[in-house]
């Protein structure tokens, strides 16, 4: 794991280097809270992108798909589909109408203290949620990063936490933006090679990738059950599967346009074009990657086998058991590992 | 288009809001994006309800194991980014007429837009 670890420490030491360089440049309201409003397009687009792929939602994914087949690829379906919402509803309005935040928007119609008191609530509400989800999936991360030099779960949580708030509190938003373009870079592209490693263990014929992912062993106490994980099922069973499926896709439809930590982004470029033409740059990477996922999440479910995913570590630990499996195969085992781990590290 | 607002007095927004220009963009951009938005919305719900209540259909193999839930999920990223394209050509339409009023308003922030 030296490897890992000085893959790892190099990541921390570049976001940091970025945080310094912003902090340097940073003048003024609209510089740290909106990065000057000079942002373009593409850049803004990986931003957006790797603030959404973060650590809980995209382990978990492949986790979902590993252990319980089709239904779990519903959720990446959901990310990338949120994107048409916010592209035609949400994005150019919101950047013609706010400063900041969406409060801007909303208080443009409404009695304006009120409405900023809720949305301000709202935001901390959804934000405290989403950062739990995410530090525990980081700090399961760190942990298994740096394994063996005895840091404790309960030290990589504050650790990861201290240093998030370093990039936001010296850096702003100029810091933050370009932190999450490294990390959607590192992400998309260890993801585009554990997609081919994973097509490559069945020498790319899709027919035996996708027989494989149909006949997977399952232990249940004694017996054995042969599971097809491309059929749905798995995941939502009747009596109320169907409706917890319709009830998670209105979620996303809806909640990922609400999501604060989204919508501030499209504050950070200069004109409603450029937050038009942002939104579709983070479809296209985000739309990418989450259909690579699925040879990810089906790829551990038919490699590593659910039995073995689930007595070591369980759903979060799905991607980087696959990494390490493919390594043991003959592949640059801590590159994948590490690649897979560091970038999801900071998904705040 | 960004913030010009902050120049012009409020006379000057309603004068714009009333102006048939302005109608005129605003129900170009309705005629795209609400039945895009319908579209979108309808055959997007039609995966969950389809899986939730026709499982068998949708478990039905389609080519080798593929399942036609995975290959109706995997239609939904193709929707979703043919959607994009034909928005961002849509767009171009109404970029094109918001210049049309700026420059009315005031010529030179229309050209310089």
């Amino acid at each position: 794991m030296t490897t890992s670890l000085a893959v790892f420490l190099l990541f921390v030491a570049s976001t940091l280097g970025i945080t310094y360089w912003a902090a340097k440049r940073s003048r003024g309201a609209s510089a740290f809270f909106a990065a000057g409003r000079r942002i373009t397009a593409w850049q803004n687009g990986f931003a957006v992108a790797g603030d959404f792929m973060s650590a809980a939602s995209f382990l978990g994914i492949i986790g979902l798909m590993a252990l319980q087949g089709f239904d779990g690829f519903l959720y990446s379906v959901g990310g990338f589909i949120a994107f048409v919402t916010i592209l035609l509803l949400i994005a150019e309005p919101l950047r013609n109408t706010g400063k900041y935040t969406m409060g801007d928007v909303l208080a443009y119609r409404f009695r304006p203290r009120p409405v900023r008191a809720l949305v301000a609530l709202s935001t901390l509400t959804i934000i405290t949620f989403y950062m739990i989800a995410q530090m525990v999936g980081a700090g399961a991360l760190v942990t298994l990063l740096l394994a063996g030099s005895g840091v404790s779960y309960n030290v990589a949580v504050t650790g990861v936490g201290i240093l998030m708030m370093i990039y936001v509190v010296f850096g702003g938003m100029l810091a933050t933006t370009w932190v999450q373009i490294v990390k959607a870079m590192l992400l998309s592209a260890c993801t585009l090679v554990l997609a081919i490693l994973v097509l490559g263990h069945f020498h790319f014929h899709f027919a035996d990738f996708f027989a494989a992912t149909s006949a997977i062993a399952r232990h249940h106490k004694e017996s054995v059950a042969i599971e097809d994980f491309l059929q749905p099922g798995l995941r939502f069973k009747p009596p109320y599967g169907a409706l917890e499926m319709i009830s998670l896709s209105l979620t996303f439809v809806l909640g990922t346009a609400g999501l604060p930590h989204v919508l501030v982004k499209f504050y950070t470029v200069p004109d409603a074009k450029t937050a038009r033409n942002s939104v579709v740059w983070a479809m296209f990477l985000i739309g990418s990657f989450y259909v690579l996922s699925s040879a990810l999440g089906f790829g551990a479910g038919a490699i590593v086998g659910p039995d073995f995913i689930l007595t070591h570590g369980g759903t979060n630990m799905a991607g980087p058991l696959l990494a390490k499996a493919l390594g043991e195969i003959g592949r640059p085992e801590d590159v994948a590992v590490v690649g897979f781990a560091t970038p999801q590290r900071c998904g705040a | 288009m960004n913030n010009s607002g902050h120049n012009l007095d409020s006379s000057e927004w309603s004068r714009i809001a009333s102006s048939d220009q302005f109608r005129h963009l605003i129900a170009v951009k309705k005629v795209f994006i609400i039945p895009a938005f319908v579209f979108f919305i309808v055959y997007y719900f039609a995966l969950p309800i389809l899986v939730g209540y026709a499982p068998k259909l949708m478990g039905m193999r389609v080519i080798g194991t593929v399942t036609l839930a995975y290959l109706f999920s995997l239609s939904q990223f193709v929707v979703g980014w043919v959607i994009a394209w034909l928005y961002l050509k849509a767009a171009a339409k109404f970029d094109a007429l918001t210049k049309d009023i700026l420059t009315e308003v005031d010529p030179a922030r229309g050209e310089s837009e």
